[in-house]
């Protein structure tokens, strides 16, 4: 088998490669079940990016999610879908890949944020978060391509992904501070915390693996899944803390 | 369809309860007729739950309960839903046995309690907080999820999804596509018959013995765990094993092609058919034949 073709992945998945180039990352996915399964992640990413963007979250939401994607540069992160398009669409390197399928993952526990919210929780800020000067209440008054966004400079999936880990970890803090409100059982908390801690000595451990080999497929799947198994605990926590009170 | 509500009160039973009021349990047995296609949705606190199966079209409710609980019982359209209220706080403990018409779907959400299922053929949806769930049988989608507790699940004719956060899974005589994830517990896979199967955990083990489909796909991920994959002797299929830390070890002779000096391994078996991928960060990885 050839070497991973990771740099022609995300122009495969654009459908921007030549024929000839097409048909032989073709041949090499027939063969290759890792780099089948990040195009697979990559188709993905894309349709999970396509769908938030044509289907705005309500701004009550929103804002807490923008603000932890927001890039620090201040400019807008959200741009319609036309004007942020450029030749190529989505283009990845794998440790971005990596990153943005965390995105998705944070976008979706926004979702828990709101049901626990719902549920008679505040919303905070974090740290790291840009504090909302409004109610995170109301209906959507606006689409997220709101004023400035048609001159906005364009930003892809891989942007977002490049600043995310720090926006990681703001939505685990929020997550964890969530659960510290909630009045959980003591055994049941430990139990979760217990976990927590495995996922984390597993993510410190790619982490440093990585630092070794930062274009490994495997290791950087790996650190992925492990980082949204965090994410997928804490929501499932989150979500039981305020079935069981 | 008019929301029929039965209310069945302890006070019926309270001759019956003793002297020991607030200690002593008082039972309650309920039968109520069902149309076919009628799901059940039981919400408990705080208590084991036990499913049994029968012929009739009709669902029997046992419960144990202390004196002052009430249980609900609804039947509206196609929906039974058994509650219970529990003017002496969310930890008194209710018990509950159903028997159910085998092909009724089943939803049900423990807090604490273990939950045990049997006979069913039918699909279900079973979360526990902190208790053990234990099925027997089920079709279609059989889904179960606890947080602190072990999951088995025997003999389902559909797609299981299984999620244990700090236990382990069992799955065993599955005919259908299995989802089962972990973290901090091991997952074993015997006797599966299906053509898709990831199970990933991060501390723990990960088995499976069953079929390789030709057209199949098969992932076994773990960071801290072993992996020992039996696959039938006429398997064909497209081997990619990944690792940090581990090793390796076919139980018969393969054309091995190391990717990455040992770390990352490919080959393949007749047809190459299916694809399975093995991932463990720290462990052993496993390939034998019956």
């Amino acid at each position: 088998m050839n070497a991973h073709p990771i740099e022609q992945l995300s122009e495969y998945v654009d459908d921007e490669l030549s024929p000839r180039e097409r048909a032989r990352i073709q041949a090499h996915l027939s063969e290759c079940p890792q780099c089948a399964r990040l195009v697979d992640d990559l188709r993905a990413v894309v349709a999970a990016a396509e769908s938030v963007e044509d289907t705005p979250p309500a701004r009550d939401l929103w804002p807490a999610i923008e603000g932890r994607l927001e890039p620090r540069s201040g400019r807008p992160s959200v741009v319609p879908i036309g004007t942020r398009r450029g030749p190529r669409r989505f283009s990845f390197s794998l440790p971005q890949l990596a990153a943005a399928s965390i995105a998705i993952a944070l976008l979706s526990a926004g979702a828990v944020w709101m049901a626990i919210r719902d549920g008679g929780a505040t919303l905070g800020p974090t740290a790291s978060a840009p504090r909302s000067e409004e109610p995170i209440t109301g209906a959507v008054e606006e689409p997220l391509s709101g004023a400035g966004a048609e001159t906005a400079p364009a930003l892809t999936v891989a942007d977002r992904g490049a600043a995310v880990d720090d926006e990681y970890e703001a939505a685990v803090a929020e997550l964890e501070r969530l659960l510290d409100e909630a009045a959980i059982d003591p055994e049941l908390r430990k139990a979760i915390d217990e976990n927590l801690a495995v996922i984390d000595d597993a993510i410190h451990q790619t982490r440093r693996a990585l630092e070794e080999d930062p274009d490994d497929v495997y290791l950087n799947t790996h650190l992925a899944s492990t980082m949204q198994r965090k994410i997928d605990v804490l929501q499932d926590a989150a979500r039981l803390a305020r079935a069981s009170t | 369809m008019q929301l029929r509500t039965i209310l069945m009160t302890a006070a019926a039973c309270m001759a019956a309860a003793g002297a020991a009021r607030g200690q002593q349990a008082v039972q309650m047995d309920r039968t109520v007729d069902v149309q076919p296609g009628t799901r059940l949705q039981l919400d408990n606190h705080f208590g084991d739950v036990t499913i049994r199966t029968w012929d009739r079209s009709a669902v029997r409710v046992q419960g144990s309960h202390p004196i002052g609980t009430t249980i609900d019982v609804q039947s509206g359209g196609s929906l039974l839903q058994i509650d219970a209220d529990r003017p002496g706080g969310p930890t008194n403990p209710v018990t509950y046995t159903l028997t159910v018409p085998a092909d009724m779907p089943i939803e049900v959400e423990v807090i604490q309690g273990d939950v045990d299922v049997a006979g069913t053929r039918a699909g279900m949806d079973i979360q526990s907080v902190h208790g053990s769930i234990t099925v027997v049988g089920g079709a279609d989608m059989v889904a179960v999820e606890s947080v602190q507790g072990m999951i088995k699940v025997t003999g389902a004719r559909g797609r299981v999804n299984a999620t244990s956060v700090n236990q382990g899974i069992e799955l065993t005589d599955i005919r259908g596509d299995v989802q089962a994830e972990a973290v901090n517990g091991p997952i074993h896979m015997r006797g599966i018959d299906a053509g898709r199967v990831s199970a990933e955990t991060v501390n723990g083990s990960v088995s499976y013995e069953g079929s390789i489909r030709n057209d199949g796909w098969y992932r076994f991920s773990t960071h801290n765990g072993g992996i020992d994959l039996t696959i039938p002797s006429s398997a064909g299929a497209t081997f990619t094993a990944s690792t940090f830390n581990g090793t390796l070890h076919t139980a018969f002779p393969v054309t091995l092609h190391e990717a990455k000096e040992g770390k990352e391994f490919t080959f393949t078996l007749g047809s190459g058919g299916a694809r399975i991928e093995l991932e463990s960060f720290n462990g052993t990885m496993t390939i034998r034949r019956p």
